[in-house]
Order: C-alpha cells, then structure tokens, then sequence
C-alpha cells in the first residue's frame, strides 16, 4: 500500500518521524518532489485566493500526489502541550483535511487524518489511532513508534547542527547553504521551515545574502529552551510560532548578528501578530536592524534580490561607524 | 474603577448596565467611524484584520475619554482573535496610555470574581447579590433588543416609508437605553409588535429571506458591514444573522445558550469537523440550517484575510452547490468602499428575485 505525504508545511517538522512510522509498518512511502512552478499553478487554481501561500502550494503537492497513492496521511495539529500549557495549530493547520475535503471531492476515500491533540491524548495514541484506519495492530503500531521516535530524535539532533531540515528528506542539498564564506557580516533568517527551505518559495533566498556578501544565520531552537520560552508571560498561543519567537530571542542575544530578516508570506495569519512582538522585542532589547519579506505567488527574484542589496548595505555602513 | 470595552453592534446596551449594576463606572467609546479606522490602521499592525484595527482605534478613543481598565472577551484559541487584548494593550502603554488589563478568559476567573468583590468592599455575598441583579437586568435588556431587531427585520420591506420604520427603531431603542428596571423593558417588550404593526404598509407579499453567516464582528457591526441588514431591508427582503450582539454574549460570554451550539456543530460535522474559531463551524451548521428551512440565498461576510474565515470558504461553496443555494461571500477591509459593496448586495438580490420568479412559474406550468 503506498501513502501520500505532501513536501509541504508539517511535513518539514515531522518526516522524520512519519516516515520511519510508515515505513516500520510496511507501507511505501511516496512523497511529492519538491515545489514547482506547475504545483503553484495547480494550487492556485483550486484554493480561494485569500489563502495563504503554503496553503494553496500544499494543495498543489495534492493535486500532483493523487493520482500516485492509495491513501493520503493528512496531519491536523490541534494542540501541543508545552510546559503546563496547550499551543495550537493556526486555523490552517488544524482545518487541513477539512479545507482538503472540500476542494478534492474525489479524495474523500483515500484522505486518511493523522489528528495530534494532546488535550485528548498522546502522540502515540494519536499515531496508533492513524496506524488502526490503516488496519494495523495496536502492539505493531506500538512498536514502530518506538523506532520513529529515535529516528526522529536523531533527525532532530541532525537539524541543529546543520541549520536546515533538508536532510531528511534528501542529504544532498544541505550544501547549498553552508558556504561558511567567513563574511564579517551575518543576518539572522527567522521563518517557517515550509517557506524558508522549500527551494521553490523561499526565492534563492541564501544565494542572494551570500551574492551580497553576507552570511545567513538560521537557528533551532532546543525543546528545553522552547519550554522556557513558553513561559514567560508574553507569547502567542501558537506552537510553530513559539519555535520562531525563541529563535528569534536566541539570535538578538547572539553579539556576532548585524541584522534580522523575517521571512514569511502575505495573508499569513499568525506572522501579523508574532512579527509585531519581535520587532517589539527587538526594538526594546537591542538595536538591531530587521527587515520583514513578504513573499507572494507574484514575488520577483528582482525585487527580493534589490531589497536584500539595501538591507546588507546599510549594515555595512552601520558597521563601519 | 473606569471600565470600557469594545464597541461592537449593541452589546455596550446590555454590558453597561450589568457593569454598573455590579459597581464599576463605564466608559463608553464613540461609535467607529472612518477616523476610528484610520487611528487603527495607523497603530496597528499592517497585515492583521480589519476588526482588530477598528476596536483598536475604538479602545484608544475609550483611553482618551478617561478609561482606567480594558476589558476583553480572550483566551488560548488558534484565531488571532484570542490574542487581541495583550497585543493592543501592548500598543497602547506603548502610546504612553497607562490602564489596567482584565482578560475575560476561563483561566483567569478568579481574578475577574476578585475584582468583583473588590468593588463592593470586599463583601463576597454583597457581590453575589449584585451580580445576580446585574445579570437578570441584562438578560432582560438582551432579550427586548432581540425582539426590535426580529421586529426591524421583519416590517422592513413591508412598510411604505422605511424612514418611519427606523425612526421606530431609533426611538425603542433610545427608550431600552433609559429603561432602569426591568418592569419597564417587559412594558417595552409587550408593545413592539404592536408598534411596528401600525406602520402603513406597500402591499408587497412576496419576501425574500436570507441568511447572513461570516465572522462575529462583521455580522455583528453595523459600520463595518455598512448596515446591511437594513439595506436588505429596504430593497425587499429579510437579513436573517445567525448572530446578534446579545446573542453574541450569551453564546459565548456566558454559554446561556449552548444548546442551541451543540445543535448547529452537529449539524456541521460532515464538512466541519473541528471548530478553528471565527465562527466557522456555527457558520457552516447555520448555512446548512438555511438551506433546509428554504432560505433563498446566503451572505457570508467576513474581513480580509480573517484566517478561520478563508478555510471554511471551500467548504462553503461545496454546499452551496450540494443544496443548490446562491451564496455570496464578502470580504471587507478598510479600503472597502460602500458604493462597490451596496452594488454587489443588488446584483445579488436581484438574482435572487429572478430565481424565486421563474421556479414560480415552473410551479404553474
């Protein structure tokens, strides 16, 4: 039996573990290629245009993954436990396979959902609850999970060392971002893993800081610094969002860093609030420059390129006063 | 204790009194305006919704007209909405504003029942006492404003002159802000209908019905939707939303009606399976809802980008198809203009009325 998984939005936190679970208990794993120009068009078809970019690419990937599977995997994150708190999806996250449902009438057989909601129970009731629709045993499901959890902590382990998540699905492409060029001047990137590694979306974004002479800084922040993160008294109810704001607190205390980049996409719900609070918090702590990139479906490699020329250039005068 | 709170259709009518039975003072800030907007959009952040920009630009007003304490309906929830009092909080001490925060949110009760009993002087049965008054005397106000607007709605495209028929409206509603006891109101109530029964009528049998679903403040506000109702009023038919101020704060202040909730999610649950907020699950019951009780059309009104909002669209529009039903949905922001919305509303009734015109001759043929 092969299961769809879709290169887009969770899938960058949580192939790792998706996979080796699938895989431990026989299933083919077929995932999407990654992002071109003709998902984009596809997704732009099908999704209402106030959607966001990730969005409608990911119902792109769908439209390209139905014909190749028997059954999709579908991820709603409703809640996360972090500390004695829930943290939630944004209302995209946890509406997917609804909004899924809807544009693909015909998929209604073959979308299978993967519902994480620690208010009602765990992780791994949760995978066994997928792995039962998919007609597997309990103590199967059990022990897979069990192999899963390594392979995603190892993946975990791989990503903080290396700065980027691209490895697991590939591990060619780690290279394109780590030309340690020893630039004097290093821009911190704070931004979702689906934007800001899918080599469709994210523009060339790395290249272009590198062509301008500059070196980009990307961090993953540790569960425990995560938690801590989460408890003090201002942040979002957000999960994914509480990775960016403790990123972002991690690079404003690192001396080495002249300027900030927050990369997202218009029409994202959350970035509107979390962006507003570390520009606050950025504001307040230490006097950094950032810069706010909005991408689109319309964005040009020109203007990104031509404002990225303008942010290292003023750190560089910043730098030589 | 200077307590003010976002303006938001009627319900400052029902939270004043309740306020100030329970013995706090209540500022009320001015009705939003266009200037409203721009005090919002101008402090506020770029991309976020419209109806965080207007209460915004409507809690600084309250500040200006000496307001102590902010108080917000909150809590932990995926909608930005959750997240809307820290946030402006946030910018106004910024503004140099200095006030005191309270958060209406399950988590915080304890606070919010200690700052009950701190303004009766500390007297934990004195604050039971009052808060029991205070609330039957909003309950009350609730209900007569419910029955004026179901009257409004109603008499509307009936009446010859319109203009007497909101005069009515104004002068009721003028009558239910001075009411202080709640003999009053039930007197107030019990003459309604009667009221707007004498109003001389143009003859017109054949109504429309319609049913407003989209996002709470949208369907709620009537600057922000351009006093839709009445509009549909006046071209001949009847707006019904599935939610009105009072409504609003019994569903989701204080759960009075919650029946009424498990209802329409039930009937929600084949397309909408989990609730993201923004009224998108009650949106989609109630729209279902329409569609079998043989309404003609449906509105679906929300702002721009409004994220609960832009998921359940699909959906939406599934069903819409399924049920056979025109469905026309608006997305409003500050740029909106009110010659561009009146004339999509038009097009719409209008089409509406074709519909009705010719499935009745299919009928006599």
């Amino acid at each position: 039996m092969r299961i769809g998984l879709c290169r887009a939005l969770h899938t960058f936190h949580h192939f790792a573990l998706w996979n080796s679970f699938l895989k431990e208990l026989g299933f083919e794993v077929v995932l999407t290629p990654g992002t071109t120009f003709q998902m984009v068009e596809e997704g732009l078809k099908v999704a209402p245009s106030e959607l966001c970019l990730p969005v409608k690419v990911f119902l792109g990937h769908i439209t390209i993954l139905q014909q190749k599977v028997d059954a999709m995997l579908i991820p709603r994150l409703v809640c996360r436990k972090i500390g004695n708190d829930f943290y939630f999806g944004c209302p995209k996250a946890l509406a997917l396979p609804d909004l899924t449902r809807a544009v693909f009438p015909n998929l209604n057989e073959i979308i299978i959902e993967l519902v994480i909601d620690d208010r009602i129970f765990s992780e791994t009731t949760a995978l066994v609850h997928f792995a039962r629709k998919l007609k597997v045993k309990k103590e199967d499901a059990l022990a897979a999970y069990q192999v899963a959890k390594r392979a995603a902590r190892a993946a975990n382990e791989l990503t903080r060392q290396i700065a980027t998540p691209m490895h697991m699905f590939t591990q060619r492409s780690n290279k394109l971002f780590l030309k340690h060029n020893h630039f004097e001047i290093k821009i911190g990137l704070i931004g979702h893993p689906y934007l800001l590694f899918d080599e469709y979306l994210n523009g060339g974004i790395f290249k272009f800081i590198n062509s301008c002479g500059a070196e980009p800084v990307v961090l993953f922040p540790e569960e425990k610094q995560i938690i801590q993160n989460a408890l003090t008294k201002n942040t979002p109810n957000w999960y994914y969002e509480l990775e960016l704001i403790t990123s972002a607190r991690q690079l404003i205390q690192d001396k080495t860093i002249s300027g900030l980049i927050l990369f997202s996409n218009f029409a994202c719900g959350t970035a509107s609030v979390v962006n507003e609070l570390i520009r606050r918090e950025v504001a307040s702590r230490r006097n950094i420059p950032i810069l706010t990139l909005l991408i689109d479906e319309h964005t040009s490699e020109t203007g990104l390129k031509t404002r990225l020329e303008a942010f290292v250039d003023l750190l560089k005068v910043r730098r030589q006063k | 204790m200077k307590v003010a709170f976002p303006y938001m259709g009627d319900i400052h009518l029902v939270l004043e009194p309740i306020l100030r039975t329970l013995g706090a003072d209540v500022v009320i800030p001015p009705e939003p305006n266009k200037n409203t907007v721009a005090i919002g959009t101008q402090i506020a952040p770029e991309t976020i919704c419209l109806p965080f920009k207007i209460t915004l630009g409507n809690m600084l007003n309250a500040l200006k007209s000496g307001a102590d304490t902010l108080a917000y309906v909150s809590g932990s929830w995926s909608c930005r909405f959750g997240y809307y009092g820290r946030l402006q909080a946030d910018i106004l001490r910024d503004l140099g504003y200095r006030f005191r925060l309270i958060e209406l949110r399950r988590d915080r009760i304890q606070e919010i029942v200690r700052t009950v009993v701190e303004l009766n002087n500390g007297s934990l049965s004195g604050a039971v006492i009052k808060t029991l008054k205070a609330f039957r005397l909003g309950w009350w106000k609730a209900m007569t404003l419910e029955k004026t607007y179901k009257a409004l709605r109603e008499t509307l495209p009936l009446v010859k002159q319109p203009e007497k028929c909101h005069r009515l409206f104004d002068e009721i509603m003028k009558e239910i802000t001075r009411a202080q006891v709640i003999k009053e109101l039930q007197d107030i109530s019990a003459s309604i209908a009667h009221r707007f029964e004498n109003l001389p009528r143009n003859g017109r049998t054949n109504v429309l019905k319609i049913k407003l679903i989209g996002e709470s403040y949208c369907t709620i506000e009537p600057f922000i939707n351009f006093n839709i109702i009445k509009r549909v009023g006046e071209m001949g038919g009847i707006l019904e939303p599935f939610l009105t101020g009072p409504r609003w704060l019994g569903f989701h202040g204080f759960r009075i009606g919650k029946n009424e909730i498990t209802f329409v999610q039930n009937m929600a649950k084949n397309y909408w399976r989990y609730c993201v907020g923004g009224e998108d699950a009650n949106s989609v019951g109630h729209m279902i809802l329409a569609c079998r009780e043989g309404y003609d059309g449906v509105i679906h009104i929300h702002p721009f980008a409004c994220m609960p909002s832009t998921v359940v669209q699909p959906t939406l529009i599934k069903i819409s198809q399924e049920y056979d039903i025109p469905f026309l949905s608006i997305s409003v922001d500050e740029h909106t203009s009110e010659a561009g919305f009146i004339t999509r509303l038009e097009a719409f009734i209008s089409l509406l009325e074709r519909r009705r015109a010719l499935s009745k001759k299919s009928l006599t043929e």
